[in-house]
């Protein structure tokens, strides 16, 4: 089957932006009625009980949506998506642990949790451990830890519920107004812009007071509602896209078939030349598609700008941008470029990180077309931009933007006229370039890992990780403290296990095929699902559809961040003010603070996002497997094992963080960038827990046992 | 008396049945998720992996899923859902877990 060009369907997405809208508008009314809907409910119940656990009366529903749609946060529909796009087949092992996450995660604590949090009362996971134990060391360590990570995660999440938000109203003329009024306003006012642009801090806003006002307004069991509707509408939106998008490739064997050909994209630099200097300033937008026309030397070439094309009045010549070529020629002929409305010719030259093998003693310069051996393949390549090497650096920096990556035409003959100067070709894959069938295949294409992206060391680890981590995540074990009673938590296991099934393969399933609908997202990969949400709807010609879709990862996210709004909001109100401030707090303070806390947070939470992180999915995986690092092992071990002492579990779990973080820290300094290093190319987590758990044995058994009375308490039948 | 010593006339104290019983379910839940590891990382890895040197040969697909990834993910995975099923209506004991404290808002630091 022939696939259509690519350009029509934007602008059909663009003249249902309105519909899109006002649907997407009619969700979030749901999620605020639901809201006042479960205030209402409240009354009259004991408060803290009530608003931070629901009352411990969860119905199946209720549990397994609240457990599933909070588990599902922005990583699930806006970085796994890109990385399925970026890597093909190879993310349905990648993710392939959620075959077993339900019954692992829920069977192994949730009974004694729940259980244990009932016989003490506790309402908070620090409750839990402080009460385990009777310590209040070590209920104020795990509160210092939660209040830690999720904060960190939760300025991650603000920001992806922003950006999915944007990626909807980006096409609405109003909301371009709006944009470019605040965005002058501002820059008037000299007020704090934000370093995304007015754009993404209006979205920021709106998400924010929605979410915050909710959750602080209803509490758990608006959360929990609200997550019953978001897991409901997560559900409903992949399995909505799944037979859409199928429909759109002409089933799964064709699209298959097409991925199996392709092979992964090229980064370029390239340098825009029009006809004659420019009348005006003349811009060309990020994501627009450009070409190099057919001659007798070459095939016709494409390229997607991956950054905004600028050429001043009176100039004829852009700076060098940043361009991804399409290598795979049956998506070469069926992408057409954009119309510029100007004649242009383009010059595409590959990317080369040139280093020495010492530090400079003095700076020199490297002059345009000097020859430099490229490492990779002992060939060579010719620079096409001066550039300057400072005394005492390793990498070259470009005289013009300071960009340490430098302009090159690989050529096949030359010498290289400066000893110990070689390149790196940076633009190509490191593992998969120019290989067909690499989507289809493991490991899957990586653009930096000579290994492939998911090696069988790392394929092991993640398995482990995901339910690790699943198990290990505070959120969830407060949702195991809130189910009514076994029967429930029977059916909510087989009923997540659906759930999960129902989302993870069929999403594998969608973007695979969006790779084959959609080439040149790798620009920037984030926006993929509400990318592919605008495709089907506007190839079924109900653009409107693109609303209820794209309120699936918002409704993912939305779901995570009120849980983590409420988690820190109940260690701030429950286990610092009211354990250690003032014990005494009448039930009208206690309210009153909550509700204060609660939107504090959240504003400052806002605050972190106006500036946020560059990289969201390695946060929420920071934060993710930092908590379970910390929390599974002397959870597990203080519900299971009778030896187990304070000692132990305050050392299990300084052990956890310290050993996780001493992984991050090692990247840092490594890499010089927010990852891992990876022992034996496991995941931190698996480092990290394997240390947690010998600190507790060997920590546990070397002090004294427990008192008889707690060992009595928490694990024999109580007489009484 | 030592708080950590038994008391001697104590009887021989009963272990919770919640707590015997979630320990049992435990051990299922982990033998079954080694199981499935072993079986999902294994089937790809032998029929799906190939190295940056080696030729992929033609592609081999069930109902449009690449083979490694059909009898290595989607298979285990309904594998594991018939598993979850047996799990929680054959297995899984429904236990009493207790109705929640009086003091649910009790003053912290008081209990025990």
């Amino acid at each position: 089957m022939t696939l259509p060009a690519l350009t029509f369907q934007l602008p059909l997405a663009n003249a249902g932006s309105n519909a899109a809208l006002i649907s997407f508008g009619i969700y979030t009314a749901a999620v605020f009625l639901l809201a006042w809907l479960s205030n209402r409910t409240a009354s009259g119940k004991s408060f803290l009980s009530e608003y931070f656990l629901g009352s411990r009366n969860l119905g199946v529903w209720a549990f397994a949506l609240t457990f599933a749609a909070t588990s599902s946060s922005g990583g699930s529909f806006m970085g796994f998506p890109s990385k399925i796009y970026t890597h093909g087949w190879s993310l349905a092992l990648w993710i392939g642990s959620y075959m077993i996450v339900p019954a692992f995660v829920m069977a192994l604590l949730s009974k004694r949790i729940n259980q244990v949090a009932r016989k003490t009362g506790a309402i908070t996971v620090p409750d839990v451990l402080h009460d385990r134990f009777e310590s209040a060391k070590f209920g104020s360590l795990a509160t210092l830890l939660i209040v830690f990570f999720m904060s960190v995660n939760l300025v991650a999440q603000f920001k992806a519920g922003s950006k999915i938000l944007r990626t909807l109203l980006d096409d609405v003329p109003a909301f371009q107004n709006v944009t470019q009024s605040v965005g002058s306003f501002v820059h008037e006012n000299s007020l704090p812009a934000g370093s995304e642009g007015s754009g993404y801090m209006i979205c920021l806003l709106a998400f924010a007071l929605a979410v915050i006002v909710y959750t602080a307004y209803g509490g758990f069991r608006a959360v929990v509602w609200t997550d019953v509707m978001q897991g409901l509408v997560m559900v409903g939106g992949v399995l909505i896209m799944l037979p859409l998008t199928l429909h759109m490739v002409g089933g799964l064997p064709n699209a298959t078939e097409q991925l199996a050909e392709m092979t992964p994209p090229r980064w370029k630099l390239a340098q825009f030349d029009l006809a004659q200097p420019a009348e005006e300033d003349f811009v060309v937008s990020k994501t627009t598609w450009v070409e190099i026309p057919a001659s007798t030397k070459q095939q016709r070439r494409v390229f997607r700008l991956a950054e905004d094309v600028v050429i001043l009045k009176d100039k004829s010549s852009s700076d060098l941008v940043k361009v991804l070529e399409i290598t795979t020629p049956q998506e070469v002929e069926r992408i057409h470029p954009d119309d510029l409305s100007i004649p242009y010719v383009l010059a595409a030259f590959d990317i080369a990180q040139i280093k020495l093998e010492e530090p400079a003693e003095q700076d020199f310069g490297i002059p345009v077309g000097s020859f430099i051996q490229v490492s990779d393949d002992g060939g060579f390549a010719r620079t096409v931009r001066a550039c300057r090497i400072s005394s005492g650096e390793q990498t070259a920096k470009l005289l013009r933007n300071s960009s340490a990556q430098i302009p090159v035409r690989v050529v096949e003959t030359g010498q290289a006229d400066v000893e110990k100067l070689t390149a790196v070709v940076t633009g190509h894959y490191r593992f998969g370039d120019s290989k067909p069938g690499v989507y289809v295949t493991g490991p899957g294409p990586s653009p930096t890992d000579e290994g492939g992206f998911l090696p069988l060391s790392l394929a092991i680890s993640f398995f482990c990780m995901w339910a690790f981590a699943g198990a290990g995540q505070p959120s969830s074990m407060v949702r195991q403290m809130a189910f009514r009673d076994s029967n429930t938590l029977r059916k909510a296991v087989f009923t997540v296990s659906i759930y999960y099934s129902l989302i993870y393969f069929p999403l594998v399933v969608i973007f695979v095929c969006a790779r084959v609908v959609l080439p040149g997202w790798e620009i920037d990969p984030d926006r993929i699902m509400p990318e592919m949400a605008k495709a089907v709807s506007a190839a079924i010609e109900h653009p409107w559809l693109a609303g209820l879709l794209v309120a699936a990862p918002f409704a993912a996210v939305m779901s995570t961040v009120d849980s983590f709004l409420l988690m820190i909001s109940s260690a701030v109100v429950r286990d610092v003010y009211q354990r250690h401030i003032n014990p005494q707090a009448s039930d009208k303070s206690i309210k009153r603070l909550t509700y204060a806390v609660t939107v504090f947070i959240g504003l400052a939470a806002v605050f972190g996002a106006l500036y946020p992180p560059a990289y969201l999915q390695d946060i929420i995986v920071y934060t993710g497997s930092g908590l379970a690092a910390c929390f599974l092992v002397p959870m597990s071990l203080a519900l299971y094992w009778r030896r187990f002492n304070t000692t132990g579990a305050i050392a299990s779990m300084a052990g956890g963080f310290a050993t996780h973080l001493a992984t991050y820290v090692g990247g840092l300094i490594t890499y010089e960038q927010f990852r891992p290093i990876r022992v034996f190319n496991f995941d931190p987590i698996v480092t990290a827990l394997l240390p947690s758990l010998l600190i507790a044995i060997v920590v546990t058994l070397s002090t004294a046992p427990p008192p008889e009375r707690l060992v009595r308490k928490f694990f024999y039948r109580d007489k009484s | 008396m030592s708080e950590t010593e038994p008391r001697k006339a104590d009887p021989q104290p009963e272990l919770d049945p919640v707590y015997v019983h979630a320990s049992r379910e435990a051990i299922v839940v982990l033998v079954a998720f080694f199981a499935l590891i072993f079986w999902s990382v294994g089937v790809c890895f032998v029929t799906g992996y190939y190295d940056s040197s080696e030729m992929i040969p033609e592609l081999k697909t069930v109902w449009g899923i690449p083979h490694w990834v059909f009898w290595g993910i989607l298979v285990p995975w309904m594998a594991a859902n018939v598993f979850s099923l047996w799990f929680c209506t054959c297995y899984m004991r429904d236990d009493d877990l207790s109705d929640p404290s009086e003091d649910a808002d009790r003053e912290p630091g008081v209990n025990g």
